[in-house]
C-alpha cells in the first residue's frame, strides 16, 4: 500500500526531506547518482562504476530517503542506468532488494537502460521476473534512431 | 607480470588465438578495479571487441571479489591472490586463486555452490532463482552470493574449482567461449 510521507513525518520534516533529496546527488567512490526532482518524478541518473565492497551501507539509506521523498501516489521513481559503466553483484543485490521494497510500499519504479551496451541488455532482460500486472515496476530500453 | 600474445586475427575470432596474462596482486579491494580495467582494455585490444572485453573484465572482477572476501589472509605466507587470463584457441579462461589451507571446508562449499548452479536447466534460470531469493531476504542481509551465478549467466562461463594442495591455493576457473 502507498504510504505518504506525511504519515510518518510532520510537514517541516517532510519539506526538509524533500529539499535534501531533491538537491543532493550521491557520490560514493567511483559512483555518482544525480537526483532530479519534479512534481511527479524523482529521477536518479547512475553514472560511473559501483564497485564498493559493501554498497548496501550507503545505497540502502540513500534509496530509503528517495522512497520517503515520494510525495503522492502518482509520483514515479525513475532510475537511468545508461551512463553506468559497471556494477558489482553486491550492488545488484541492493537494486533487487529495492525493487521489492518499493513495491511493498506501492511506489512506482521505472528502470531505463541502454540496450546498445550488451551487459546492460543481458542484466535488465533478466528483471522481467519482477514485473507484475500491477504495473508498479517497469523496465524501459531507450530508443535509438 | 607476463603477457605473451600471439594474435592471429581481429574480433571474437574463430581463428587460433593464444595469450597469457598472469599477475600476483595483494588482497586490497582497490586492486579489483585496477585489474578489471586492465583486463577490459587488454581483451578489447586483443579481440577488437569492447563488449567481450567488458564481459571478461566483469568475470575477473567478481572472482577477485570472492577471492578477497573468502581467502585465508590471516596466515603470514598468504600475501597475494593470483589472477590469470588465458586465451586458448576459441576460449578464454579466467583463473583467480586465493590462499586456502589444505582440507578447508571452503573448497567443498564452493564446489557445492557450483553444483547448485549447474543443477538448473540453464545458467539464466539459476541466476533468476538467485535474484528472487535476494529480493525476499530481510533488509540488512549483506551477503548476496550472486557473483558465481552472474558469471555463469551474464558471463556465459563454465565454472570449476581446482585446489592446489601443494601451494595451498584455491583456484576458481571460469571459461567462456570466444565463438558466438
Amino acid at each position: 500500500m502507498y504510504t505518504p510521507i506525511v504519515a510518518r513525518a510532520d510537514g517541516a520534516r517532510a519539506f526538509a526531506f524533500f529539499l535534501r533529496v531533491a538537491m543532493q546527488s550521491l557520490v560514493f567512490g567511483e559512483l555518482k547518482i544525480e537526483v532530479t526532482r519534479s512534481r511527479d518524478t524523482i529521477q536518479l541518473d547512475w553514472k560511473g562504476r559501483s564497485n564498493h565492497r559493501n554498497p548496501e551501507t550507503v545505497l540502502m539509506p540513500f534509496l530509503a530517503q528517495v522512497t520517503a521523498a515520494v510525495g503522492h501516489p502518482e509520483c514515479v521513481v525513475k532510475m537511468h542506468f545508461e551512463a553506468l559503466e559497471f556494477f558489482n553483484s553486491s550492488t545488484i543485490a541492493v537494486i533487487i532488494k529495492y525493487v521489492k521494497d518499493v513495491r511493498d510500499k506501492g511506489v512506482k519504479l521505472v528502470f531505463v537502460f541502454d540496450p546498445r551496451h550488451k551487459w546492460q541488455k543481458i542484466f535488465f532482460d533478466a528483471l522481467w521476473i519482477f514485473q507484475k500486472e500491477d504495473g508498479l515496476f517497469q523496465i524501459q530500453p531507450i530508443a535509438h534512431p | 607480470m607476463t603477457t605473451e600474445i600471439a594474435r592471429d586475427g581481429a574480433g571474437v575470432s574463430p581463428r587460433p588465438l593464444r595469450f597469457l596474462l598472469q599477475v600476483p596482486v595483494g588482497p586490497e579491494w582497490r586492486n579489483i578495479e585496477l585489474l578489471r580495467s586492465a583486463v577490459l582494455n587488454c581483451l578489447a585490444a586483443v579481440f577488437d571487441d569492447l563488449e567481450f572485453g567488458k564481459l571478461v573484465a566483469m568475470v575477473t572482477s567478481e572472482l577477485m571479489e570472492n577471492a578477497i572476501k573468502y581467502g585465508e589472509w590471516s596466515r603470514a605466507e598468504a600475501s597475494h591472490l593470483m589472477v590469470i587470463v588465458r586465451g586458448m584457441n576459441g576460449s578464454v579462461e579466467i583463473d583467480v586463486a586465493n590462499p586456502v589451507p589444505r582440507g578447508s571446508p571452503k573448497v567443498a562449499a564452493l564446489e557445492a555452490m557450483i553444483r547448485a548452479i549447474d543443477s538448473y536447466p540453464s545458467p539464466r534460470e539459476a541466476y533468476l532463482a538467485r535474484l528472487l531469493t535476494i529480493s525476499e531476504r530481510p533488509t540488512g542481509s549483506s551477503v548476496s552470493k550472486l557473483g558465481l551465478a552472474r558469471i555463469a549467466y551474464e558471463g556465459r562461463c563454465r565454472l570449476e574449482v581446482r585446489m592446489d594442495d601443494a601451494a595451498e591455493m584455491l583456484h576458481v576457473v571460469a571459461t567462456v567461449e570466444t565463438r558466438p
